[in-house]
């Protein structure tokens, strides 16, 4: 057991593979009209009427089918939190570390409905007085999600 | 409920940030050696063997296979489960049924993650609803800073009490030998001049990447009985299942606040009779990704009003020497081999009402216990331990 005491190997493998992810019907829906329309669109519970964001074919308050009533969430709101990166980090959602110029934010549409989003402002100071907000989309290469819309932009009232 | 059933066999690797002198077999084997000796037993006594971690972390598609002989499974019942980061105490759970159910009289939950060789990040890649989270930009850390700023709005607490939190910790871990980070940490100044990775969050509000495994024997009350001074109790577990991103939708600002805590507490209290939970549980083990969820669990748990969370830290009433001591093992932001994590919030619960703890053992005596366990996404499973049922 001391032969390798001295050099501790290890097998390199590194995966090629790449993945192609089904959007489904619902949030495939959703991706078309941020792609084509620049609309963020949710479904609306058939029982509790509430907004279902992102859109699912079950509203996860009820357990009932939430049909087919589309509804826009609009393109302003109000923000209730954000935070700033100091430092890049992993993001998991895309593996690999990035540092998020942008600050994150959670923001309460007009339609009721909360998305997690950027904000454009990147001063902590100004970003103290930063409430009222409006989406700002991209007008050129939007594929569908909520990347098409680049950050949201403090306006008045 | 089915037949009672106790730990008899606790086992646990040194958890450390590299072990590149072992592979996974070997490091499983080291947990498991370590809970046959525990319960002074042999592998033939086991029937069935349970093991989980999080699978795709080291880019191996089953494991259970590699690891067959070094956990035991070769020629006996028994499966692979994942459940993401509740996986350790999923493990458990299985083994618990099994028991419970008359299918066995002995079962070996093992629950382990070798970080240091795998791709983590690729792996949480697909953690996330990969088509929903991919365009989203923004990581669950932030969510963490928000809920940390929304939490320090609504309640009064300060950054100064994650820094207690984390002080907390660390004397627990400096005091459990198997702990991965050991600081050595003396005052909460040092953890406030850490960097901000996300603000308000530092450096030091974060737990490690570590490399280890815990293993569990499980028995039915008659080979229990039989084979064991001193058996701990598996009064009830409970799982319950949360949904992701979605924001608002409990009352919960990020969408990510763990709503499945509170109905998983409630539940486990209510059918096993707890009406005041400090007076009824002695201690806890809790999963906590960050000091200041910490605070947020206690409230969750109803260890609490909400809200007061951070006032049982200010108090010390958590501590190693407090009333209710939450963490003696140095906890989650201490060691997480995210596999093992939850299985070890279990291992050392038991410890502390074997009164096994050595140095990290609570002050008070320790007959019942609660560990929890916490994973993507926000699905909670809670273990209630009592030393005599």
């Amino acid at each position: 057991m001391t032969d390798n005491a001295e050099e501790l190997i290890h097998v390199e493998y590194t995966q090629p593979w790449r993945y192609r992810w089904s959007t489904g019907k619902y949030i495939g829906k959703a991706y078309a009209e941020t792609k084509r329309n620049k609309r963020l669109m949710g479904n609306r519970c058939s029982k509790c009427q509430e907004i279902v964001w992102p859109p699912e074919p079950v509203c996860p308050r009820c357990k009932v089918p939430t049909g087919e009533k589309w509804v826009e969430l609009g393109d302003t709101g109000t923000v209730l939190q954000y935070t700033y990166q100091v430092m890049p980090m992993w993001d998991p959602h895309v593996g690999r570390a990035r540092a998020h110029p942008h600050p994150s934010a959670n923001i309460r549409m007009d339609s009721g409905c909360h998305i997690m989003h950027r904000l454009e402002e990147t001063d902590p100071e100004k970003l103290k007085k930063v409430k009222r907000v409006k989406a700002v989309w991209k007008e050129e290469g939007r594929q569908g999600g909520m990347d098409d819309i680049l950050y949201f932009r403090a306006i008045d009232g | 409920m089915g037949n009672r059933v106790a730990i008899i066999g606790i086992g646990q690797t040194h958890f450390k940030s590299k072990r590149p002198d072992v592979n996974i077999p070997e490091m499983i084997n080291e947990a498991v050696r370590a809970a046959l000796a525990d319960a002074e037993m042999e592998i033939k006594g086991i029937e069935a063997v349970f093991t989980g971690n999080m699978e795709t972390f080291e880019g191996v598609c089953h494991p259970d296979h590699w690891m067959a002989v070094e956990s035991g499974a070769f020629g006996r019942p028994g499966m692979k489960v994942g459940a993401a980061g509740t996986t350790g105490a999923t493990v458990v759970d299985e083994a618990f049924h099994m028991v419970a159910a008359g299918v066995c009289d002995t079962a070996l939950a093992i629950g382990y993650q070798k970080h240091d060789q795998g791709n983590a990040t690729g792996a949480l890649t697909t953690c996330c609803t990969p088509v929903w989270g991919a365009g989203f930009a923004v990581g669950a850390m932030q969510e963490f800073a928000k809920q940390a700023l929304t939490y320090m709005e609504r309640t009064g607490a300060r950054e100064e009490h994650a820094a207690m939190v984390r002080l907390k910790a660390d004397y627990g871990a400096c005091r459990n030998p198997y702990a991965h980070l050991r600081l050595g940490l003396s005052s909460i100044d040092e953890i406030l001049q850490s960097a901000y990775l996300v603000w308000p969050l530092r450096i030091l509000d974060f737990c490690p990447q570590s490399n280890g495994a815990c293993a569990l024997i499980l028995a039915s009350e008659h080979v229990a009985n039989r084979l064991s001074n001193k058996p701990v109790w598996i009064a009830d577990m409970i799982t319950v299942h949360q949904t992701q991103f979605r924001a608002g939708i409990y009352e919960d600002l990020t969408g990510r606040d763990p709503y499945s805590q509170e109905v998983a507490a409630a539940r486990l209290y209510k059918r096993n009779g707890i009406t005041d939970v400090r007076r009824d549980i002695d201690l806890a083990e809790i999963y906590e990704p960050s000091n200041w969820q910490e605070m947020t669990t206690y409230e969750h748990l109803y260890f609490c009003e909400k809200g007061e969370g951070w006032k049982m830290v200010e108090k010390h009433m958590t501590d190693i020497e407090g009333e209710f001591p939450v963490n003696c093992s140095g906890g989650v932001i201490a060691t997480n081999a995210i596999g093992a994590t939850p299985t070890v919030r279990i291992a050392e619960a038991a410890l502390q009402i074997r009164g096994d703890a050595g140095e990290r053992q609570a002050t008070r005596d320790i007959k019942t216990a609660l560990a929890t366990a916490l994973g993507s996404t926000n699905w909670t499973i809670l273990t209630l331990l009592r030393r005599s049922l």
